[in-house]
């Protein structure tokens, strides 16, 4: 079966994107890419420690294989967004950006006006943009109409591991959008991962619980196949939830007792 | 001169220098690097054109990880 997730000009075959900070090390990193066969990576741009040689991530990505999305985390307005953005953009990292303007530190939640006042510039400087957005329906049709390439609604708080607290508004977001949607942040376990896919989403994108997992390669493994499942029983068409029970044997022609 | 990296300061006998020469005597590895000097951004291809004169503001930024 053919089943592209497309994303702007571009298209993938695996559904799950993976962050790639907090792995222990760069070859820990490498291994759950090989593993997952994810094909979208995010990046951060920060400071060099100027004290300290850093190996680098970029050793663990094949740029053949994954393409690079920057985020602009830590950036807590519009301004800020846009000069990582711009900066990533220097860096060569292409002009795909996941947009990110998270003003609070305890829960990292997303600010929506700022959020959308720098997709909007975003945009007008050709960049593709993938936000980092409450999961809010109208929110996100706000951005798709300021030709964001596709939303990026939040589970739950990023790193928290807490899974879908949001479904009910994701559910809606799936259903009125016309650009792909990628549940982003909180996804805990795959089982997570696999429910977002069920209910309909496009893609979603997993870090943490892969990163800081026993085994991160084996985790990325088995995130990749919730969502490979999740797709599938998207696709095939779930059955309806009922209150009552449904027998699934014959109702007629039980033996009776002699 | 007194110049400002990363919010650090650094003071070298130059009245200016190429960034290119203060990162190799700050053992600093290039690869991957960009610079923002003064608010104007090098990206690596374009290190060796960046010059730091006294009072320079630099900030230096690679790829890290992230979600």
């Amino acid at each position: 079966m053919t089943d592209f997730l497309k994303i702007a000009d571009r298209t993938f075959t695996n559904r799950m994107l993976l962050g790639t900070g907090k792995f222990s090390s760069t070859q820990s990193l490498k291994e759950a890419i090989q593993l997952s066969g994810v094909e979208v990576v995010t990046v951060a741009l920060r400071r060099v420690d100027i004290t300290k040689q850093s190996e680098g991530i970029l050793t663990a990505i094949d740029r053949t294989k994954q393409l690079l999305l920057p985020n602009t985390s830590g950036a807590k307005n519009a301004e800020e967004a846009v000069r990582l953005a711009s900066l990533a953009r220097a860096a060569g990292c292409g002009n795909w950006v996941k947009l990110e303007v998270t003003p609070e530190p305890r829960y990292l939640l997303p600010d929506p006006i700022e959020t959308l006042k720098a997709a909007k510039i975003l945009v007008a400087e050709g960049f593709v943009v993938l936000p980092y957005m409450n999961a809010d329906p109208i929110l996100a049709k706000h951005l798709e109409e300021a030709g964001c390439a596709a939303v990026m609604p939040l589970g739950s708080p990023i790193g928290s591991n807490r899974g879908i607290k949001t479904i009910d508004s994701i559910r809606i977001i799936i259903e009125q959008s016309n650009v792909p949607v990628v549940v982003d942040a909180g996804l805990g376990a795959p089982s997570d991962a696999c429910l977002a896919m069920e209910i309909g989403a496009d893609a979603v994108l997993v870090n943490t619980a892969i990163a800081v997992a026993g085994n991160p390669a084996s985790m990325a493994k088995a995130f990749s196949d919730a969502v490979k499942a999740g797709r599938l029983g998207f696709l095939s068409g779930l059955a309806t939830k009922t209150l009552q029970a449904n027998p699934s044997s014959p109702t007629e022609g039980i033996p009776s007792v002699q | 001169m007194k110049i400002v990296i990363n919010d650090a300061e650094y003071i070298f006998e130059d009245t200016e220098l190429k960034l290119v020469n203060i990162l190799k005597k700050l053992d600093v590895n290039q690869a991957g690097l960009i610079a923002e000097v003064d608010g104007k951004v090098f990206n690596n291809n374009e290190l060796t054109e960046a010059v730091v004169k006294d009072g320079s503001k630099v900030e230096l930024i690679k790829i890290f990880g992230g979600g």
